[in-house]
């Protein structure tokens, strides 16, 4: 049995702005699947921006 | 809005952790009225619950969905007929074992863009082990050989691989097994049902996961889900209103992973939406799961978000599973050191 263990090591960051999407040439867009689960990106859709913060 | 037909829950395969076993609700496959139907009830329910530029993304998923290509092919025709008349923009999504791809279905699938999902668990010695046909074959020989065929029409082929505490030590081995064969999208989920993870077998996990980052530092054009999380925050749970799965009896559930589960029924093709049920469910994702309060991942966590697969797992809405929590810690840990090792490449 795994134990629920709480992350205490991360920061929120607020994007205030971003330039365009995250689309990037020559990189697969992942998308939602029939497994939710492990990824949630939306079919068609642009990624939201990823910060390098965290 | 998505709308995934289970057009059968047979299967030719006889998977180690297969879920449609403990289905409580099967009905084997779906007929061509029951597809009409579903057709139908889908367009309404697009056309009532659409906001302007919604696209409509029809699934297929099973059992082996490709034991109905006859149906799929239907169904398509159908929908092309739709999009043609009503000005609908529709993309299709297939999740197949890849054991049944033969021209015919490779031509169809390029044909209409189908964007496909195989399942395969890596190398032949972890593939076999948990994916066997029915007649207890191997079936690893024929399923790769159909990825290879494929990654020529999609060098974005998704590939679906099951983790299990059996094969998790070779999880590196099998990932680096499909990357070489040209796998570029490689979605590894673990079988949460399992009852034998252990805090051992995550530390694995993340070790295994580790080493895949050591060897794939330059490749940009990858896309390993456990690798890539970017724990944006979760929008609210929208299912059964943008997302639907239809059984092949025409039942509706919420989501892939409630589908024969009668507990989450939500209604049906004919009678339409159960409001009641459904929005027990939705409401459901409003609230908190105490035991996680604190937790900086608390607002990009799916055990936060998704209270369906919580009940699936531990029998409460609220409780999230242990493993699943492990796997964001691992997330999270891996994300950590993928951080400190760009800052120190720049």
């Amino acid at each position: 049995m795994i134990e629920i263990r709480k992350i205490e090591d991360k920061n929120d960051y607020e994007v205030m702005a971003q330039e365009g999407h995250c689309y990037v040439v020559g990189k697969p867009v992942y998308y939602q699947g029939h497994d939710c689960l492990n990824d949630c990106n939306a079919y068609g859709e642009p990624p939201s921006y990823v910060s390098t913060k965290y | 809005m998505n709308f995934t037909f289970w057009v059968t829950d047979n299967c030719n395969l006889s998977c180690r952790y297969c879920y449609v076993d403990r289905l409580s609700d099967r009905s084997d496959s779906m007929t061509v009225e029951t597809a009409e139907a579903a057709i139908k009830y889908t367009v309404s329910h697009f056309e009532k619950y659409k906001n302007a530029n919604d696209s409509l993304m029809i699934g297929f998923h099973g059992g082996e969905p490709l034991l109905r290509f006859d149906l799929i092919r239907y169904i398509v025709a159908q929908y092309e007929k739709i999009a043609q008349a009503k000005g609908f923009h529709i993309t299709y999504t297939l999740t197949t074992n890849g054991t049944l791809i033969d021209p015919d279905v490779t031509t169809f699938l390029n044909q209409h863009k189908v964007a496909v999902t195989i399942s395969i668990d890596g190398t032949p010695e972890t593939h076999d082990l948990q994916r066997p046909f029915k007649n207890g074959k191997n079936s690893h020989e024929l399923v790769i050989k159909n990825v290879i065929a494929m990654l020529d029409h999609d060098p974005y082929l998704r590939i679906r691989m099951t983790l299990t505490p059996d094969t998790i030590d070779k999880l590196h081995e099998d990932i680096m097994y499909l990357l070489d064969r040209g796998c570029k999208v490689i979605v590894p989920a673990l079988d949460y049902y399992d009852p034998d993870w252990t805090e051992n077998n995550m530390n694995v996990m993340e070790g295994q996961l580790k080493k895949v980052i050591q060897q794939t530092r330059d490749r940009e054009d990858l896309l390993i889900a456990m690798l890539n999380e970017d724990f944006r925050p979760k929008d609210k749970c929208t299912v059964g209103i943008n997302t639907l799965h239809i059984s092949p009896a025409g039942d509706l559930y919420p989501c892939v992973l409630a589908v024969g589960d009668r507990s989450f029924l939500i209604g049906d093709i004919y009678q339409g939406i159960d409001q009641a049920n459904r929005d027990l469910i939705i409401n459901m994702s409003d609230k908190e799961n105490d035991i996680c309060l604190g937790c900086r991942l608390y607002g990009s966590c799916e055990g936060v978000r998704c209270k369906i697969v919580n009940k699936i797992y531990t029998g409460d809405y609220c409780k999230p599973c242990g493993t699943q929590c492990a796997v964001e810690n691992i997330k999270w840990a891996i994300k950590k050191s993928a951080l400190a090792a760009s800052v120190l490449h720049t």
